[in-house]
């Protein structure tokens, strides 16, 4: 089973990469928050390519090695969590996650990854929470902006939905390394006008969808059915195959949805 | 806005239980001590876990719902189980009590039993029931005096392998029920798959990597009699998918009944009548029609399927249930005649991600007018704890209250909703015929569970069955009807399915609860010919047979 994170994405993460606050950004303007964030280096970086590469149960004999000797670390203890979030064992990376943060409060990557183990465990409180505190600690990370968006839309709140994704877009925009961040965002930017009934919207934001990022297999699906709601047949068909097309270049999934 | 329909807002008029349960576990004085078999515990195999079906049918025509209960067996010997069950229903004032009457009833099948399927075949006026198993599947011919025959044979409906559900429906308008039989997959007992891996974890095999097995559908010709009419009719250009349950209704409102098929992690199949043609043609749409897959359109387990009018713009909407670390998912049906996954929108997403659906149903069960969702859960790895795969094996049923444009779990204290089991299949019906709908569920590996409705509400219920009592019809119970209510300023729209839940046939009759001071209700049924009838001013009671004459 192939990890569930991109690598680039983490070691922003882990570099505590901050942007603009969502409701300061307007340019060049940014807010950091004076967190420092030490390095994954040495044995620990072994353990993360470990990780990268799907050896799980390596990478934790790596970690209880290091942290026989040099005691609990929220880096080896974020990382024996990654391992557990990379096998989609969500309670136990969750738990790691959460010890992460006891150790060091301010350690950015735990807050964020708790907010999502705890999301696809359906335990909304915490994962609203964790999300929150990855804001506050690196208000520039757009990717917990999406899965407040993803809470608030589950909670019915559309305004706030639409808030968060908006956020996710902008403060991924201009990071190449993010475009899958400004893609999914799109697409459910896509969703909420497509729940207030603005098809002409939703197309328009799954055409820039898969614009940022062609491998991005559920917006071309989604693309599909919206043209050909819409009466454009040709552009649906161009889109199924991209879709199609999308999901031959794209890993198989590991055979259960998430 | 998604919800519009003037029923959401009656919905909060009605009066709110508080401190009673809604449901009162009554199986110890039920007369039902059944505890089913499928395989062994803990389950070594993908064969162990479904299951067995339930059926709710009249088979004794004395008005009341008895039960069938598809029981299975073990992988050292599937042939030779403890063997299927029928309970007849014998409630009277004191309250809902069943009698096992297997002996006696000609009903011996000691085979591998998965689901049931009832449905008058023969059109005699009596109501047979069609057992799907793992090996050959039988019909049993109602004779009409209490006991039962196999008539697989003479009928022309055998088949081979493993089938999980089935359902009789007038596919082709002719005045009879055809039978649609949906199958899983290759599975030998004698040579299981190899293991597989989840979350890391050592698992049982299949169903990926087992070969899927294609659905048959069986016309019907007349005189008890089927032909296979799967290549004929375009099913055989299908492709195989494995099928775990299926419901019969017209899905687009055209006046001709139509299949969806759920399949287990691949597409789900929509499969449309095409128009204009003789016999049964069907055209698989379930892409086009955007109810193959969640709305980012990935295939999705689909053990349960429910269908009602979810947000009261009297189009069948289903809900689908879903293997852990997944959703359940919602698909309302749109004006242009698709379908839209509106999960997240409804609170049924985040929620449902640590349960591993299976049998459910729409239905008012608490008596405010609209459709809750009733999901019976429990996972398939006996090793699954929320610690090991995010999900435990035994699960709570859940019950979601339709509150509005979504729904919300509120009950999840009292008692019937609290207590974890393995959980697969469920059936609704009003087994003590006092307006409300019961609940009978099916445990794997343990017992049948008989849920009474205990609801009291100034508003009321009423169930409402159908009749074909015209000289010669044959299709008499009309599987696959829709029905449009109005009861004041309320209007309903509900669907005798054929199939739905899971391996199982639901009550044939609808339910709804209506305003305080409704004396009277006017009621058109679209029939499963595509004809419709009208019934104005009918007198309200608990229940009501409309009766089709002309």
């Amino acid at each position: 089973m192939k990890p569930a994170i991109t690598s680039m994405f983490l070691l922003l993460l882990l570099q505590g990469c901050q942007g603009p606050a969502p409701e300061e950004a307007s340019g060049n303007e940014t807010q950091d928050a004076g967190i420092e964030i030490p390095a994954i280096d040495g044995d620990l970086a072994v353990a993360y390519r470990l990780i990268e590469e799907g050896d799980f149960g390596p990478a934790r004999i790596r970690l209880r090695g290091w942290m026989d000797t040099h005691g609990e670390d929220a880096r080896a203890l974020f990382l024996f969590g990654l391992a557990y979030h990379s096998q989609r064992r969500y309670a136990r990376s969750a738990e790691w996650f959460r010890r992460s943060l006891n150790a060091t409060p301010v350690y950015p990557p735990s807050a964020h990854f708790l907010g999502w183990s705890s999301y696809y465990l359906g335990d909304v409180d915490t994962s609203i929470k964790a999300f929150g505190r990855h804001i506050e600690m690196t208000p520039g990370e757009g990717d917990s902006y999406y899965g407040l968006g993803l809470l608030a839309l589950d909670a019915g709140d559309l305004e706030e939905a639409e808030a968060r994704f908006n956020d996710a877009r902008r403060l991924q925009l201009d990071q190449p390394d993010r475009i899958d961040g400004v893609s999914k965002a799109l697409v459910r930017l896509a969703e909420l006008d497509e729940l207030q009934g603005n098809r002409n919207a939703a197309r328009l934001h799954l055409e820039e969808a898969v614009k940022v990022d062609p491998d991005r297999v559920e917006a071309w699906h989604r693309l599909a059915r919206c043209c050909r709601r819409m009466g454009d047949e040709s552009a649906a068909v161009d889109a199924e195959q991209q879709h199609a097309a999308a999901l031959r270049r794209n890993t198989p999934r590991a055979g259960f949805p998430e | 806005m998604i919800f519009s329909h003037a029923i959401m807002l009656l919905a909060s008029m009605s009066t709110a239980m508080s401190s009673a349960d809604l449901m009162q576990d009554i199986t110890d004085s039920s007369g039902i001590a059944l505890s089913s078999t499928s395989g062994t515990l803990p389950s070594r195999e993908i064969l162990e876990v479904n299951g067995g079906g339930l059926a709710l049918l009249d088979y004794d025509s004395d008005g009341d719902l008895d039960l069938f209960v598809a029981n299975g067996a073990t992988l050292d010997d599937p042939e030779h189980g403890p063997g299927s069950r029928l309970f007849e229903n014998i409630s009277d004032e004191n309250g809902i009590l069943f009698k096992d009457v297997t002996t006696g009833s000609g009903i011996r099948i000691s085979r591998w039993a998965m689901g049931a399927a009832a449905g008058d075949h023969d059109g005699d006026g009596h109501v047979d029931l069609y057992v799907t198993c793992y090996g050959p599947n039988i019909l049993l011919r109602n004779r009409g005096d209490g006991t039962f025959e196999d008539a697989t044979e003479e009928a022309g409906v055998g088949t081979t392998g493993w089938s999980t559900s089935a359902a009789f429906g007038d596919l082709d308008a002719d005045g009879d029920l055809d039978l649609f039989v949906v199958n899983y997959l290759e599975f030998d007992h004698e040579q299981p798959p190899e293991r597989s891996l989840y979350k890391g974890h050592d698992v049982m095999g299949g169903p990926h990597g087992l070969p899927a097995t294609g659905d048959v559908l069986f016309e019907n010709i007349g005189n008890g009699r089927f032909r296979d009419a799967t290549a004929s009719s375009g099913l055989a250009e299908v492709e195989p998918a494995y099928g775990l349950n299926l419901a019969i209704l017209d899905m687009n409102g055209d006046g001709h009944l139509d299949v969806l098929v759920g399949n287990d992690s691949m597409p789900n199949h929509l499969l449309l009548q095409e128009p204009g043609t003789d016999g049964i043609r069907l055209s698989e749409s379930g892409q086009s029609h955007g109810i193959a897959s969640n709305m980012d359109g990935h295939d999705q387990a689909t053990m349960g399927i429910a269908v009602g009018d979810i947000n009261g713009d009297a189009r069948p909407d289903v809900f689908t249930t879903n293997f852990s670390s997944d959703t359940n998912t919602l698909h309302l049906a749109a004006p242009d005649g698709l379908w839209d996954d509106r999960t997240m929108a409804t609170g049924l997403g985040l929620r449902s991600r640590s349960m591993l659906g299976w049998g459910t149903a729409c239905a008012d069960l608490d008596h405010d007018g609209d459709e809750d969702l009733l999901i019976v859960n429990g996972h398939v790895y006996p090793q699954a704890t929320l610690d090991s795969m995010d999900s435990e094996y035994l699960q709570p049923p859940v019950f979601m209250e339709h509150d509005g444009s979504r729904f919300t779990s509120t009950r999840s204290t009292e008692h019937w909703l609290a207590t974890p089991h393995r959980d697969r299949n469920l059936v609704l019906g009003d087994l003590d015929r006092d307006g409300d709908l019961d609940v009978i569920i099916g445990e794997l590996n343990g017992p049948v569970r008989i849920l009474r409705n205990t609801i009291k509400t100034d508003r009321r219920g009423v169930i409402i069955g159908l009749l074909d009592d015209r000289e010669g019809a044959a299709d008499r119970y009309a599987p696959g009807a829709r029905l449009v209510i109005r009861a004041g300023d309320e209007e309903f729209t509900r669907w005798i399915p054929g199939g739905a839940c899971f391996q199982s046939t639901m009550a044939p009759e609808v339910h709804i609860s209506i305003p305080p001071g409704s004396e009277m209700i006017d009621v058109e049924v679209s029939w499963p010919s595509g004809e419709r009838t009208d019934h104005k001013g009918v007198p309200v009671s608990n229940r009501i047979l409309l009766r089709r004459t002309d």
